[in-house]
């Protein structure tokens, strides 16, 4: 009984953390939005006025504003995936595309990635079954394994992250080129409970982890 | 005659921004910044659609959407939305919106909504 109320208090505790978060997401969106129109304002009024101002002044302001409306749309794009990630909180438990759920993983992680020169190259399967599991705990799940994965790696290597449909389930593999991995890194107490909670297996072979999933009961 | 776009918006910058940027592009544009005044726009100004923010403090875009449907059918409602699973723009679209867009909104694509659904074209003039 006492581990029920745990659980209940840790479901409301995560589904705080991520309304909290759909929130801060939401207001960062309009806060780019603006950022955006102004960047494309000045861009608009350069342009209109360009014939009468020094080219190498134009040249630059375009840059400058090009640069903007880049960076707006990565921004916007993480915050896109933020914000899924933080609904993902919203139930418990939920059938979803497990190939969104894994570019959004991949996209919220990818920045440990690019720390350690390791690309990430995913490799979406267009065969998938929806998957009914806890979309938390497979976050949780995703970047253990991918930290054990790149904790192994050195830099300029690349890890290939493919789905795919496996016996009324869905198996990911994390496979990088180079090196082996070694077995003993994943025997972890943190991937042993969360395995055991949403009914998944971890295997690794040579230069591949496999995570195998079935949908819960 | 020029197309007549409303945009009701809260974030005051981002409605005043984009309607100086349709201005450069001869469009008509009113700006209003919640529910209630762009409501009270709609008395004087009939325009050729509308562009809706979703979450606003006063009223919800949703039910400023189902008003606008009530008084002036006849203008095309664009809702924006920076809900990231795009559910909201979905609903709107089943209470009549005509599109939804995400935000931050790519200007691009919103002057090729405005051309699909006014049947003009954009051009620029130098009064920016």
């Amino acid at each position: 009984m006492a581990m029920d109320k745990e659980a209940i208090l840790r479901e409301q505790q995560l589904n705080s953390y991520g309304r909290l978060m759909a929130s801060f997401s939401h207001e960062l969106k309009n806060h780019l939005g603006i950022i955006r129109e102004s960047g494309g304002l000045i861009a608009d009024v350069i342009e209109i006025h360009a014939a009468g101002l020094d080219p190498a002044l134009v040249s630059r302001i375009e840059k400058a504003t090009a640069s903007i409306e880049k960076r707006v749309v990565i921004a916007a794009q993480l915050f896109h995936h933020l914000s899924s990630f933080a609904h993902r909180a919203d139930m418990p438990v939920a059938s979803f595309d497990f190939n969104e759920f894994c570019a959004e993983a991949i996209a919220l992680s990818e920045r440990f990635a690019r720390l350690k020169q390791v690309e990430i190259l995913f490799e979406p399967s267009s065969v998938l079954p929806a998957l009914y599991s806890s979309p938390t705990l497979l976050h949780h799940l995703f970047l253990l394994t991918f930290e054990k994965c790149l904790v192994q790696m050195e830099g300029a290597e690349r890890l290939h992250l493919v789905p795919s449909a496996e016996n009324n389930g869905i198996q990911l593999r994390f496979i990088r080129e180079k090196s082996l991995f070694l077995p003993e890194l994943f025997q972890d107490r943190a991937l042993e409970l969360v395995l055991a909670k949403i009914q998944g297996t971890l295997s690794v072979r040579e230069k591949t982890v496999e995570i195998s999933l079935m949908s819960l009961q | 005659m020029s197309k007549r776009i409303l945009i009701i918006d809260d974030e005051v910058e981002f409605a005043t921004t984009l309607c100086q940027r349709l201005k450069l592009r001869k469009f008509e544009v009113e700006e209003a910044h919640s529910g209630n005044e762009g409501l009270a726009i709609l008395k004087d100004f009939v325009p050729n659609i509308v562009f809706l923010d979703l979450k606003m403090p006063d009223m919800s875009g949703l039910d400023v959407l189902a008003e606008i449907r009530s008084v002036q059918p006849q203008s095309k409602v664009v809702m924006l939305t920076g809900h990231g699973s795009g559910a909201a723009g979905k609903q709107a679209l089943a209470m009549g919106a005509v599109d939804y867009l995400m935000k931050p909104v790519d200007f691009r694509e919103l002057i090729k909504r405005v051309t699909e659904l006014t049947g003009g074209q954009e051009e620029k003039d130098g009064n920016g």
